[in-house]
C-alpha cells in the first residue's frame, strides 16, 4: 500500500484537524499510526477509510488518485476493510449475519457463497460456535474479532484499523492484536491507528506520527522508536512510555 | 207573560242543579282539594284516606272521579314506595276498565321498579350492543386504516426531514408544522366539508382515513425521526464503511434497530387515535361515538354512553396488549 497526500486539509467549525498535509510514504505493509489524542490521526484514517471527505486537498492509494464523489466513494469503501474502535458490530444481527451482510448487499454474493466465505472465516477465528449469537451476547473481544471477521470477508485491497483495542480489557486486547500480527504475517496490507507503542513497533514496518493535524515524523518503526528525532515524538514517546 | 214563564224554568234549573250538587253523595271536586291540600301539609295517608271514599260507580254512572282518585292515590303508594298497593290502586280501575291506558302504563312502570337494577342495565345492553357494535366496526376499521397508512406516511416525512435536500426537508417541516399546529377536528372538516368547494368530493370514509393519516403521518414522522437520529452515529458509519449504500444502509441497519424504541411512543399515538376516531363523528361517519351518541338521544338513556366508553377500554386495552407483546420481540436482540 502506498499513499500519497497533497494539500490535504480538513476543518472542524474553527478546529483545523488536517493540516496541508503534503507527502508521499513509500510503499509498505504494515504501517502504524501513533500520536496524541485530537492531533488527528483518526481523522487521517477515516479520510483514508472513504468516510471523511477533505476540505481540500489530494489523496492516491497505490498512485490511483481518489474522487471524493458520493459514487467514487462508495466503490472505494468497497473496496477496503475497516474496523473501528467500537465495534460497531450491527446489534439486531447474529455474528453470522453482521459478516453475510455486505458480502450479500454490497458485493452481490449469493447466498450459498456468502454462508461459505462467512464460515470459513468463523472456522479460522476459531468463532464458529458463536456464529448465532447476537453481539451483546459476546465479550468485547469476541466482537472485535467479528468486526474483523466481518472487514476481511470481502478480501479488501487492504485493512485500516482505528484504535482496535481501546475499548478492550488487556487480555481480550492481546486476543485482537494476535488476529492483527497473523494477518500481517499473511502479508496484508494494513494501516494502524493504535495507542499500544510496543505492538506499533513490533508489528508495523513503518510508522507516522501524527500531531496538530500533520505528520511530524515517518520512518521505519523501529527507526523511528529508536532515534526520535523532532521534539514534540520526544516528548510524546517520552510521556508515553513512563510507564 | 212568556218571558216571565221562561225566566222561571231557568231559575228553576238552576235551583235543580244546585240541589243535586248537594244532596249527591259528596262533593266530588271539594274532595279532591282537600285531599290536594293534605298532600301539599304531607299527610299522605290522610289524602289516601279521602281518596278511598270515592265509591266504586255503578253501571252507567259518572267513572270520572273514581279512576282519578284511584291513579292519584297510585301515585301516592309509589310516592311511599309501597309499589304493591300503588299496582293494587291501578288493577282497581282496570277491573272495570281494561282498556285505561294511564293505568296501564302505570302498572308496567311499577313492574319495572320490581325488578332489580341489573336487571334493566342488562336489557339495555342487549338492546343497544348491536348497533354500538357496528359502530366499533367502523372505528376499528378506520384504526387499522389509519395505522396502514401513517407509519409509512411517517417513514417518508422522517426520511424527508433529514435528508440534505433542502426542499425536501422543508416541504416535510411544513407539512409536520401544518398538521401538529391545526385541530384535528378543523383539518376533518376542512377535507370533508372544504374540499368540495375545489372540486373534489370524497366519502366520509376516505375523508376520515385521509385526515387521520396525513395528522398521524405528522406525529409519527417527528417520532421516526428521533428513532432513526437516536441510533449511534457508528451505525451509519460501520454500514458505510462495509460498502453499503445510504439507502441499504437506512433499510437494513438503521430502520430496523429503531422499532424497539419506535413501540413505546408509537403505542401511546395509536391508542390516541382510537380515541381520535371519535372526532370523525362530526363528517357523517358513524362509528363507535356516533352510535353511542344517536342511541343516547333516542331514549336518552346513559347506559349507551357507559358501554361505549367500555367498549373503547376493551380496544384500548386489546392494543396496549399487542403493543407490549410488540416491543418486547422488537427489543429482543438486546436480551442476553
Amino acid at each position: 500500500m502506498q499513499l500519497s497526500f497533497k494539500n490535504l486539509m480538513k476543518s472542524y467549525g474553527s478546529r483545523r484537524v488536517l493540516n496541508d498535509i503534503t507527502i508521499d510514504l513509500p510503499d509498505t505493509r504494515a504501517m502504524a499510526v501513533i500520536g496524541p489524542s485530537g492531533g488527528g490521526k483518526t481523522t487521517l484514517l477515516r479520510t483514508i477509510a472513504g468516510l471523511e471527505r477533505p476540505d481540500c486537498g489530494q489523496l492516491s492509494i497505490d498512485g490511483e488518485l481518489l474522487q471524493f464523489d458520493d459514487a467514487s466513494l462508495l466503490l472505494h469503501r468497497r473496496s477496503i476493510g475497516t474496523v473501528f474502535q467500537a465495534f460497531n458490530l450491527f446489534p439486531h444481527l447474529t455474528a453470522l449475519e453482521n459478516i453475510l451482510l455486505p458480502l450479500e448487499q454490497a458485493h452481490g454474493y449469493r447466498h450459498p457463497e456468502a454462508m461459505e466465505a462467512a464460515e470459513s472465516i468463523l472456522k479460522r477465528f476459531q468463532l464458529e460456535g458463536h456464529a448465532d449469537k447476537k453481539p451483546a451476547q459476546l465479550s468485547g473481544g469476541q466482537q472485535q474479532r467479528i468486526a474483523i471477521a466481518r472487514a476481511i470477508a470481502i478480501k479488501p485491497r487492504f485493512l485500516l484499523f482505528d484504535e482496535p483495542t481501546s475499548a478492550l480489557d488487556p487480555e481480550m486486547t492481546s486476543e485482537v492484536l494476535d488476529i492483527i500480527g497473523e494477518l500481517r504475517d499473511e502479508g496484508r496490507d494494513l494501516l494502524l491507528v493504535t495507542h499500544h507503542m510496543g505492538f506499533a513497533r513490533t508489528a508495523a514496518d513503518y510508522c507516522l506520527f501524527v500531531a496538530d493535524g500533520r505528520i511530524v515524523e515517518n520512518g521505519p518503526a523501529e527507526q523511528l522508536f529508536a532515534e526520535p528525532k523532532s521534539k514534540e515524538l520526544r516528548q510524546f514517546l517520552g510521556r508515553v512510555m513512563r510507564y | 207573560m212568556i218571558y216571565l214563564v221562561s225566566r222561571a224554568f231557568v231559575a228553576l234549573l238552576f235551583l235543580c242543579t244546585l240541589a243535586g250538587n248537594c244532596l249527591g253523595a259528596v262533593d266530588y271536586d271539594q274532595l279532591f282539594r282537600q285531599s290536594s291540600d293534605l298532600m301539599a301539609l304531607g299527610d299522605l295517608d290522610g289524602a289516601l284516606t279521602l281518596l278511598r271514599q270515592v265509591p266504586t260507580p255503578a253501571a252507567g254512572e259518572e267513572a270520572g272521579p273514581f279512576v282519578s282518585s284511584r291513579m292519584q292515590a297510585a301515585r301516592i303508594h309509589a310516592a311511599q314506595e309501597n309499589t304493591d298497593s300503588a299496582i293494587a290502586d291501578c288493577q282497581e280501575v282496570l277491573i272495570l276498565f281494561p282498556d285505561n291506558s294511564e293505568a296501564r302504563n302505570f302498572v308496567a312502570a311499577l313492574r319495572d321498579q320490581l325488578k332489580p337494577g341489573w336487571h334493566t342495565v342488562l336489557s339495555d345492553t342487549l338492546r343497544f350492543l348491536p348497533s354500538l357494535a357496528k359502530g366499533a366496526l367502523m372505528t376499528l376499521m378506520l384504526v387499522l386504516c389509519t395505522m396502514l397508512v401513517s407509519p409509512l406516511g411517517g417513514l417518508l416525512i422522517a426520511l424527508g426531514r433529514i435528508s440534505t435536500l433542502r426542499p425536501v426537508s422543508g416541504t416535510c417541516w411544513f407539512i409536520i408544522w401544518f398538521f401538529r399546529g391545526t385541530p384535528l377536528l378543523l383539518q376533518l372538516f376542512f377535507i370533508y366539508y372544504g374540499l368540495p368547494s375545489l372540486g373534489i368530493t370524497l366519502p366520509p370514509f376516505t375523508a376520515a382515513v385521509i385526515g387521520l393519516g396525513l395528522n398521524y403521518s405528522a406525529y409519527l414522522g417527528e417520532i421516526i425521526r428521533g428513532a432513526i437520529q437516536s441510533i449511534d452515529h457508528g451505525q451509519m458509519e460501520a454500514a458505510k464503511a462495509i460498502g453499503m449504500s445510504y439507502s441499504q444502509a437506512m433499510r437494513r441497519v438503521i430502520i430496523p434497530q429503531t422499532y424497539k424504541r419506535l413501540m413505546p411512543p408509537i403505542g401511546n399515538e395509536f391508542i390516541a387515535l382510537i380515541k381520535d376516531t371519535a372526532l370523525v363523528s362530526t363528517i357523517a361517519m358513524v362509528e363507535l361515538m356516533r352510535s353511542a351518541d344517536q342511541l343516547f338521544n333516542t331514549y336518552f338513556n346513559i347506559t349507551a354512553l357507559a358501554l361505549a366508553a367500555v367498549i373503547y377500554l376493551v380496544l384500548t386495552t386489546i392494543f396496549t396488549f399487542i403493543f407490549e407483546k410488540i416491543e418486547y420481540r422488537a427489543g429482543i436482540y438486546e436480551h442476553r
